[in-house]
C-alpha cells in the first residue's frame, strides 16, 4: 500500500453528521400496510373522499404487482409489513402551523441540521439571499417558511395535504398526471400511503421571488417515509427549487418511497435540485436508508424547460430516474448527476428523456463515483420519437473508480426513430491516478484534501449547476462522503 | 412455451439425440432440458428485449421473388452447405484440413471434440442450447501449432426455394499456438428457422480473421451466435456485414483470456424495407492487458429496425483493460428506428473503458459540398454512405474479401440509397 | 542547505541509486547530468518523496533535518519543489483553485497565515504577468489542453508562487521549442536568488545554456562520478556520456 493511502485508510470511520436521533414524542399508525392503516393515514390527513377513493384504488393495484428486479442492486426481501406507514411528532395544534406555533425542541433539531427555519435567517452562503422552507419531519410537514410574502405574489408553498384542502381544484387536475397511480411499484405504493411533501403553483408569468426548499428529515425508528411533491410552473412561469434529506444512523434498514410530479406549461422553467444525504449505512454496510424514487417533469408547454441536479451520496440503495417528457416543441430536459457511492453502498441511478415534440432538446451529465465495496449504475434512456424531427440529445457519462472492490456500470438504452435527431453519447471510465496524487502532494496538499480536489474537479459540470448556497456545502459533501476511501 | 413449435422442436430433439455421435447424448439431454424450461427467446428477456425470436417464428414471412445465389471465392477451401446440408462433392475444405461435424466428434477423445460446448460460459443461452439439442451437421476446423492457412476457408450457407426448413449447424475452429487462419461466410437464402452457432478457440499467439457477409431474402430467420475464447497475445478480427432479414441476429460473445488477448471487431449494417438485424456483444475481459475495440456501423432505410447491444465485461483482475465501443447510425427515413445498448459492467479500477453512440442523417454540409461540385443527391449519398463503412472495409487485409464485402455495400447503396432523397 | 549522504533507492525492488553524495550550498544552482537511466528522475522523485522510492540506506538533509521520512507535502511545505518533467492534467480543476488549495495547505502546515482572496490574486496575477500567462489559462483547468510551453510556464508559475528554498528542475527543457525554452529559462532565472537553491536535472547541455549552474554532477550508475563547472557540459557534448564517464572511472 502506498503511503498516501495507507494516510487515508486511518480515516475509515464513517463522518455522517446527521445521524443523531432526537427524542421526540410520536403518534404512530399500527404497524404493517393494509386498507385500515390507509383510512388511518388519510383520517388523520382529514381528507376528502375524493383522496381516501385515490389512495384505496391504488393500494388494491399494488397488492397485484410485482417488485422491479432489473437494477443492479441486490438486498434482501422487503417485509412491506414490517415497518409504521405513519409517523409525527406529537403537536398542540392541529393543522397547519405557523413559527409561533413550532415546539422549541423541533426549531432546536432543525438548527442541528443547519436548516434555518426562522424567516430573517439565511442558510450558509455567502450571499444574503432568502430560501423559504417546508420542513417535513416524518410524515408531517412541521412548518413552512416564507408562505405569506410568496403568497403576495400568488406563489402557493405549502404541504401537500394542506393543498389537497386549500387548492382541490389544483390537485385534483395534476396530481398523478405525470405519475400515474398504475406506473411502478413503487409509486403505487405512494399513491396509497404518502403522507407528505409539498406543493407548489407558481402562477402565469411569475418569477418565483426566493428559492423553495423542503428539507425532509426521517426520524422514527422502524418507519417510512413517503414524500409526495407536486409542482406547476404555469405559462412564463420560473422557481427553483431545492429538496434535501438527511436520517439518523440506524441498524435497521429504513424505507423511503417518494414521487415528484413536475408540470411545466408554456415558456416556463423549473430547476430542480436534489442534494440527497440520507444514512447510507456505517462502513460495515450495516443499516441505511433504502431509497425508491420516481420523479418526472412533464414539459407540456411550448418552449418549456425542466433541469434536474441531483447530488446523490447517501442511502444504502438508490434506485432513482428523474425523467422529462419533452411534450412542447423546443422543450429542453437537462439531467445533471453526482452519484457516490462508498462502503456497500449501492447506486443505480440515471434518467429518461423522452422526446414527442419538435425541436425537443436534452442533455444528460452523470458523474459517478464508486468507492470502498460500492456498486454504482448509471441506466438512462434516450427516446426520440418518429414525430420528434430536429430532436437533439447530449449524454456525457463519466466513472471514477477508487480501490479495485467497488463496480462501475453504465447501461444507456438509445433509442431514435427519427432521421432528423440527433444523438450523441459518450461514456468514460478512469480511476484517480496515482501521478495525479503526487502531483498535488509534491505541491503541499494533504491526501484526502486532493481526493476531494481531483473528485470535485471531476464533478465539477454538475455541481456549477446548483444554487450558490448549496453548491458549497456540496462540495464538502463529496469530499466527506469519499473520506477514508483511497486505499 | 410458444405452443406448437416449441413442441415440434422438442420432438425433434428427442429423436436427435446422441444421433451425430452417441456420447454427445449426455450434453445435448442437459440442453434439451433447459430449452424445455425456458422456451424460445421473447421480449420478456433483456438480452431479447428489441429482437422477440418468439413472436417472429409466429409471423407470416414475406416472400422473396429475387432468385437466389451464393457468391464464390476463387482460390479458396470451400464449405458448401445447401439447405444446411453439407455438399461434400461442391466442397473442396479438406485443402485446408477441415472436416465435417460427424467426424470430427466421432469419438468423445477426438481432438475438436473436447471444444464442443466449451468454449465460454454457454449454458444459459437459448440459441446455443436449442442449437446443441438439434445438432445434426456442421465443420471443424483445427490448425495446427506454427501453421498459417494460405487459403481463406469459405462457408457458403445457401437456401433455395421457397419453404427451406430451418437447420441447426456448428461450427468448430481451433487455432492451435501460432496458428493463422481466415474464415469468410456468407448467407443467402430464406431459411424459415436456422441457427448457426460457432465456437472457436485461439490459442496463445494465433490469429483468426473472421468475415461474416449475411445477405439473407428478406423472409429469412436466423439466429447466429458466435462464442470464442481468445488466450494471451491471440488475436481476433472480425468484421460483419449484414443486411437483416424479416429475423436476423448476431451474436458474439468473447473472453479474453489471456495477457494481451486482442479483439477487433467492425460491424456493418444495412438495413432497408421492414427488415430486421441484430448485433449483440459480450466482450469479456477476463485478463489483465487485453484490448478490445469494437464500432458498429448501420445505415436504415424503409421501416427497419436495428439493434445493436454491446456489453463490456471487465473482471477486478483484468486490470489494464482498453476496451472501446463505437456505435453510429445514420437513419434514412421517418419509419426506421435504431435502438443501441452499449453497456459498461467494470470491477477493475486501473481501465480504460469508453462507448460512443450517435445517430443522425447524413452530414448536411459535406452532401451540400458535394452537390456544388456537380454530384446528383443520390450518388452524392451514396458515396458518403460508402465513406461512412470505409474505414471498416479497409482494415480487411485480404483484397478478395474485401472487395467481396463491399460489393455487398455497393449493391445495397444502389437499390436504397436513393430512398434517402425522400427524408424531408 | 541540502545534503544527501550516502543515499540507496529502491524502485520496485530494484536498486536505483547506489550511494548518491551531493551537497548543494543556498543560492547556488547544480546540475545533475547522465545518461538514461543513470537514476536521475529518481533522484528528483525520490527528494520529493514520491510513494515506491524505498530509501534503503543513506539520508537527506535538509537544513539539519533529515526528510527522508516525511510525506510530500511535508517536504512540500519545508521548500522542497519538483517541477515535472510531465506536469500532471487535472479536469475540473481550475489552475487558480489549485493554486490557492497548494498555498494554503503549506501555510497552514508551517502555521502560517493563509492568504486573503485579495491578497492571493494579487499575487497571482503579478507573478502570471512576469511569465506571460493569461488570466484565460489561470482559469482553466489544471495542464488540461496546455501545450508544453504552457505546462511548464505553469510549473515555473507554481515556483514563483509557492516560493520554494531547494527547487528540482526535472527535464525542463523536454518536450519545448527553443522560444519556450528562452521564455521558461527567463523566468527560473529571475527566482534565483541568495537563499534559494537549484537541482536542474536534465539530460541535455542545451537547457545549461541557459539556466547557467555553479556545479554540475555527473550521475551514472545511480551515483555521482564527476563534479565540475559549467565546461563540463560543454565536454559532455563534444564526446559524449561514455568517454566522459570512462576517463572518471
Amino acid at each position: 500500500m502506498s503511503e498516501e493511502a495507507a494516510a487515508l485508510q486511518e480515516l475509515t470511520e464513517q463522518k455522517y453528521k446527521y445521524g443523531f436521533v432526537s427524542d421526540i414524542e410520536s403518534e404512530f399508525a399500527p404497524k404493517g400496510l393494509n386498507e385500515d392503516v390507509i383510512r388511518f393515514i388519510s383520517a388523520k390527513k382529514n381528507e376528502p373522499e375524493w383522496m381516501l377513493d385515490y389512495r384505496l384504488s391504488a393500494y388494491k393495484r399494488w397488492l397485484t404487482m410485482e417488485e422491479p428486479t432489473w437494477a443492479k442492486l441486490h438486498y434482501p426481501k422487503i417485509d412491506f409489513q414490517d415497518a409504521f406507514y405513519y409517523s409525527a411528532p406529537k403537536s398542540k395544534t392541529d393543522g397547519p402551523h405557523t413559527l409561533e406555533d413550532v415546539d422549541p425542541e423541533m426549531l432546536r433539531i432543525y438548527e442541528k441540521l443547519g436548516i434555518p427555519l426562522h424567516e430573517q435567517e439565511v442558510l450558509a452562503g455567502v450571499e444574503q439571499r432568502r430560501v423559504a422552507v417546508d420542513a417535513v419531519f416524518d410524515s408531517v410537514s412541521v412548518v413552512t417558511t416564507f408562505k405569506e410574502e410568496l403568497s403576495k405574489v400568488g406563489v402557493i408553498f405549502c404541504p401537500i395535504s394542506e393543498a389537497v384542502h386549500a387548492h382541490p381544484e389544483l390537485v385534483k387536475k395534476y396530481l398523478g398526471s405525470v405519475v400515474p397511480d398504475t406506473d411502478n411499484f413503487y409509486a403505487t405504493l405512494n399513491a396509497a400511503v404518502f403522507s407528505e411533501g409539498s406543493f407548489v403553483y407558481i402562477p402565469p408569468g411569475v418569477r418565483c421571488p426566493m428559492e423553495l426548499s423542503t428539507y425532509f428529515r426521517i426520524n422514527a425508528a422502524n418507519s417510512g417515509q413517503f414524500e409526495r411533491t407536486l409542482i406547476i410552473a404555469d405559462a412564463g412561469a420560473y422557481v427553483s427549487y431545492l429538496e434535501g434529506c438527511t436520517a439518523p444512523q440506524r441498524d435497521e434498514n429504513q424505507l423511503h418511497a417518494a414521487v415528484v410530479e413536475l408540470v411545466v406549461l408554456d415558456d416556463a422553467e423549473i430547476k430542480y435540485s436534489t442534494v440527497q444525504n440520507w444514512f447510507p449505512g456505517d462502513e460495515n454496510g450495516k443499516g441505511g436508508i433504502y431509497n425508491f424514487v420516481t420523479k418526472r417533469a412533464d414539459c407540456r408547454g411550448k418552449n418549456s424547460k425542466v433541469s434536474w441536479t441531483q447530488v446523490e451520496t447517501g442511502s444504502a440503495i438508490t434506485w432513482k430516474y428523474p425523467s422529462c417528457i419533452l411534450r412542447g416543441e423546443n422543450s429542453v430536459g437537462e439531467f445533471y448527476s453526482i452519484a457516490i457511492a462508498n462502503n456497500y453502498q449501492q447506486a443505480d441511478t440515471g434518467t429518461k428523456m423522452i422526446h414527442l415534440g419538435k425541436n425537443t432538446s436534452s442533455r444528460i451529465i452523470s458523474k459517478g463515483i464508486s468507492a470502498g465495496k460500492a456498486q454504482n449504475t448509471y441506466r438512462g434512456l434516450v427516446s426520440i420519437n418518429a414525430r420528434a424531427d430536429g430532436a437533439r440529445n447530449f449524454t456525457q457519462c463519466d466513472s471514477l473508480l477508487i480501490g479495485d472492490q467497488c463496480g462501475a456500470h453504465t447501461v444507456p438504452y438509445i433509442q431514435s426513430k427519427n432521421p432528423k435527431a440527433i444523438l450523441e453519447h459518450e461514456a468514460t471510465t478512469s480511476k484517480i491516478s496515482d501521478d495525479q496524487l503526487f502531483y498535488c502532494l509534491s505541491r503541499g496538499i494533504p491526501t484526502e484534501e486532493a481526493v476531494s480536489l481531483i473528485v470535485n474537479g471531476f464533478c465539477r459540470e454538475v455541481l456549477q449547476q446548483l444554487p450558490m448556497e448549496f453548491a458549497v456545502e456540496a462540495q464538502k459533501l463529496v469530499g466527506l462522503s469519499l473520506e477514508g476511501s483511497v486505499g | 412455451m410458444t405452443g406448437s413449435l416449441s413442441d415440434t422442436l422438442l420432438a425433434t430433439m428427442e429423436q436427435r439425440r446422441g444421433a451425430i455421435a452417441p456420447w454427445l447424448g449426455e450434453l445435448q439431454g442437459q440442453a434439451q432440458e433447459l430449452f424445455r424450461r425456458e422456451g424460445l427467446p421473447s421480449r420478456r428477456i433483456e438480452a431479447w428485449r428489441y429482437s422477440d425470436l418468439a413472436r417472429a417464428l409466429r409471423e407470416d414471412r414475406v416472400a422473396d421473388a429475387t432468385p437466389v445465389s451464393a457468391p464464390e471465392l476463387p482460390g479458396a477451401a470451400l464449405a458448401a452447405f445447401v439447405n444446411g446440408a453439407l455438399d461434400d462433392k461442391a466442397s473442396s475444405y479438406g485443402k485446408v484440413g477441415a472436416v465435417n461435424l460427424r467426424t470430427a466428434l466421432g469419438e468423445k477423445n477426438s481432438p475438436l471434440a473436447s471444444i464442443i460446448g466449451k468454449v465460454y460460459p454457454q449454458a444459459g443461452h437459448p440459441i446455443v442450447n436449442l442449437n446443441t439439442a438439434l445438432l445434426e451437421e456442421g465443420l471443424a476446423l483445427r490448425v495446427p501449432a506454427g501453421k498459417k492457412l494460405d487459403l481463406p476457408l469459405h462457408l457458403r450457407f445457401l437456401w433455395t426455394g421457397a419453404a427451406s426448413d430451418g437447420r441447426h449447424l456448428r461450427l468448430l475452429i481451433e487455432l492451435e499456438e501460432g496458428a493463422e487462419a481466415t474464415i469468410y461466410e456468407t448467407h443467402d437464402g430464406a431459411p424459415s428457422f436456422a441457427t448457426i452457432v460457432t465456437e472457436f478457440s485461439l490459442a496463445k499467439g494465433s490469429r483468426l480473421t473472421h468475415i461474416r457477409q449475411e445477405s439473407l431474402a428478406a423472409g429469412a430467420r436466423q439466429a447466429a451466435v458466435t462464442l470464442g475464447e481468445i488466450a494471451e497475445q491471440a488475436t481476433y478480427h472480425a468484421f460483419y456485414f449484414t443486411q437483416g432479414a424479416h429475423f436476423a441476429r448476431h451474436e458474439a460473445l468473447i473472453k479474453l483470456a489471456g495477457e494481451g488477448a486482442h479483439a477487433e471487431l467492425d460491424g456493418a449494417t444495412m438495413v432497408a424495407d421492414s427488415r430486421h438485424a441484430d448485433n449483440t456483444t459480450v466482450m469479456e475481459h477476463a485478463a489483465p492487458n487485453a484490448t478490445s475495440n469494437q464500432v458498429f456501423r448501420a445505415v436504415l432505410a424503409g421501416s427497419a429496425r436495428g439493434v445493436y447491444q454491446g456489453c463490456v465485461k471487465v473482471a477486478q483482475a483484468a486490470q489494464k483493460t482498453d476496451a472501446r465501443q463505437l456505435s453510429r447510425a445514420l437513419l434514412l427515413s421517418h419509419k426506421a428506428e435504431i435502438v443501441t445498448k452499449p453497456e459498461l459492467e467494470i470491477f477493475a479500477d486501473d481501465v480504460k473503458c469508453s462507448h460512443g453512440a450517435t445517430a443522425g442523417e447524413l452530414d448536411a454540409n459535406a452532401l451540400f459540398f458535394l452537390r456544388a461540385r456537380g454530384i446528383p443527391e443520390a450518388q452524392a449519398r451514396a458515396l458518403l454512405i460508402e465513406a461512412f463503412f470505409g474505414e471498416a472495409l479497409d482494415k480487411i487485409d485480404n483484397e478478395v474479401l474485401r472487395e467481396s464485402v463491399s460489393l455487398s455495400v455497393h449493391n445495397w447503396l444502389s437499390t436504397h440509397a436513393g430512398e434517402a432523397s425522400h427524408v424531408e | 542547505m541540502l545534503e544527501i549522504k550516502d543515499l540507496h533507492v529502491n524502485v520496485f525492488g530494484k536498486e536505483i541509486l547506489k550511494g548518491l553524495n551531493l551537497k548543494v550550498p543556498p543560492g547556488e544552482v547544480h546540475a545533475i547530468m547522465g545518461p538514461n537511466g543513470a537514476g536521475k528522475s529518481t533522484t528528483s522523485y525520490t527528494l520529493a518523496g514520491r510513494a515506491g522510492y524505498e530509501v534503503t540506506k543513506g539520508e537527506i538533509d535538509f537544513f539539519g533535518e533529515d526528510v527522508t521520512g516525511l510525506a510530500p507535502e511535508e517536504r512540500a511545505a519545508r521548500g522542497i519543489f519538483l517541477a515535472f518533467q510531465y506536469p500532471l492534467e487535472i479536469p475540473g480543476v481550475s489552475t487558480m483553485n489549485f493554486l490557492k488549495t497548494a498555498m494554503n495547505s503549506q501555510a497552514k502546515i508551517r502555521g502560517e497565515k493563509e492568504l486573503n482572496a485579495a491578497e492571493f490574486l494579487r499575487a497571482v496575477r503579478a507573478a502570471a504577468k512576469e511569465l506571460n500567462i493569461s488570466e484565460d489559462m489561470l482559469k482553466r483547468p489544471l495542464n488540461v489542453g496546455f501545450s508544453g510551453g504552457e505546462k511548464k510556464r505553469n510549473e515555473t508559475l507554481q515556483m514563483a508562487l509557492l516560493k520554494p528554498k531547494l527547487a528540482i528542475l526535472d527535464e525542463m527543457d523536454s518536450g519545448l521549442d527553443i522560444d519556450a525554452l528562452k521564455l521558461v529559462a527567463e523566468g527560473v532565472n529571475k527566482l534565483r536568488s541568495p537563499d534559494r537553491s537549484f537541482l536542474v536535472i536534465t539530460h541535455y547541455q542545451r537547457l545549461l545554456d541557459y539556466i547557467v549552474p555553479d556545479v554540475i554532477h555527473i550521475l551514472a550508475g545511480g551515483k555521482i562520478v564527476m563534479s565540475g563547472d559549467k565546461s563540463l557540459a560543454v565536454q559532455l557534448e563534444q564526446n559524449g556520456y561514455d568517454a566522459v564517464i570512462a576517463k572518471a572511472a
